[in-house]
């Protein structure tokens, strides 16, 4: 083993080990826990056993294991950005009809002889 | 859809000086302190029934708006102009307005084209009517300013399909209906285009109508710069594609 593999299989698969771990005890990080406990756990493998990835790579038809990893990884950063956009846009709305609810809430008529006879709000429409 | 041009000359136009109290203006105002004054001095020449929407400004925009007899709301927090206008659109509607209208806050647009704007909702029965500087007059505006709105121009036709001269323009009008159609999602720049994209969604009949955009460096300095066209463009496909 190589001094990279000594460093990053033990580490992978502590992780793996931890997600587990917090998997089983909160049943609402169970399928979070066990998608990054089987992404660590591929790690350790493919970087542990380099012939599997080279094997499924072959497999697919793409050549060098390398690949595989390189071409998924593209594919699930781009799923990643687009996830990570939706839920973005998603809080930006949450927030945007929070912060206007308030000004809705909070409007005022100004003007110093207008505001004697100062027109009610109707918000039943 | 149906476009339909409003008049070309201004002087043919037999328009109120006053519009009726059933148009609503909208206001989106950022850090406008030193500007808005004047600009709701000339506007309450022409709008009895104004809303300003401060935009979280820390300058002082909502006590000046609230010197005159206009709504104000206020942000506590800056979200962009697309979100400022939307909360006015929303506040007028919920407050029984037939017409709701927007406009700049920085002494840009010509309050007397707001009734040039009403007159070609009514004459041509549609519901949106759209300011255009470039069938209009936009005295003083940069070369390099022409010809990035020309370009938005074709974008806006090739990603939206509507053909409009004008497409960043802040001073439109909509009937009741057409308003309910607008929702505006995309809080900052980029919600010119979607306002487009949703009328050209609608199927609702909309109009051009020439109007006055007036440069200057103050105007210049603060309102969009031509670099923001591409974070304009880069915002719209972004939302398509992830969307």
């Amino acid at each position: 083993m190589t001094v990279f593999q000594w460093i990053v299989v033990p580490l992978a698969t502590l992780l793996a080990v931890y997600q587990v771990r917090i998997a089983f005890r909160q049943r609402a990080r169970l399928v979070p826990g066990m998608v990054w406990a089987s992404v660590f756990g591929a790690i350790a493998v493919c970087v542990g056993r380099p012939g599997i990835p080279n094997q499924l790579a072959h497999w697919l038809g793409i050549g060098r294991g390398a690949d595989l990893v390189l071409y998924s990884t593209a594919v699930l950063l781009i799923l990643a950005l687009r996830w990570s956009y939706a839920r973005y846009r998603y809080l930006e709305q949450v927030h945007t009809a929070l912060v206007r609810e308030l000004a809705l809430e909070r409007a005022r008529f100004g003007g110093q002889v207008a505001r004697d006879a100062q027109p009610q709000a109707r918000k039943s429409a | 859809m149906r476009l339909v041009r409003g008049p070309q000359d201004k002087s043919s136009v037999v328009s109120p000086t006053r519009l009726p109290e059933t148009v609503w203006v909208v206001v989106a105002a950022f850090r406008e302190a030193e500007r808005l004054g004047p600009v709701l001095n000339e506007l309450l020449t022409v709008a009895s029934n104004v809303v300003v929407v401060d935009d979280g400004s820390d300058d002082g925009t909502s006590d000046v708006a609230l010197r005159f007899p206009v709504w104000v709301l206020r942000h506590v927090l800056n979200l962009g102009q697309g979100a400022a206008l939307q909360t006015g659109i929303h506040f007028a509607l919920r407050q029984g307005a037939k017409y709701v209208a927007t406009f700049d806050a920085d002494g840009q647009h010509d309050p007397r084209d707001l009734p040039r704007l009403y007159r070609a909702l009514i004459d041509n029965d549609a519901d949106f009517a759209l300011g255009s500087r470039f069938i209009g007059a936009s005295p003083g505006i940069p070369r390099s300013r022409r010809l990035v709105l020309r370009a938005g121009v074709w974008f806006t036709r090739l990603v939206s399909g509507i053909k409009v001269t004008d497409t960043h323009n802040g001073i439109r009008m909509f009937t009741r209906r057409g308003a309910e159609r607008i929702r505006i999602t995309l809080n900052r720049m980029a919600h010119a285009s979607e306002i487009l994209d949703q009328i050209a969604q609608s199927g609702l009949r909309y109009v051009e109508v020439p109007v006055t955009v007036r440069y200057s460096l103050e105007t210049l300095s603060k309102g969009q710069r031509n670099r923001h066209a591409l974070a304009i463009a880069a915002a719209i496909l972004g939302d398509r594609l992830a969307t």
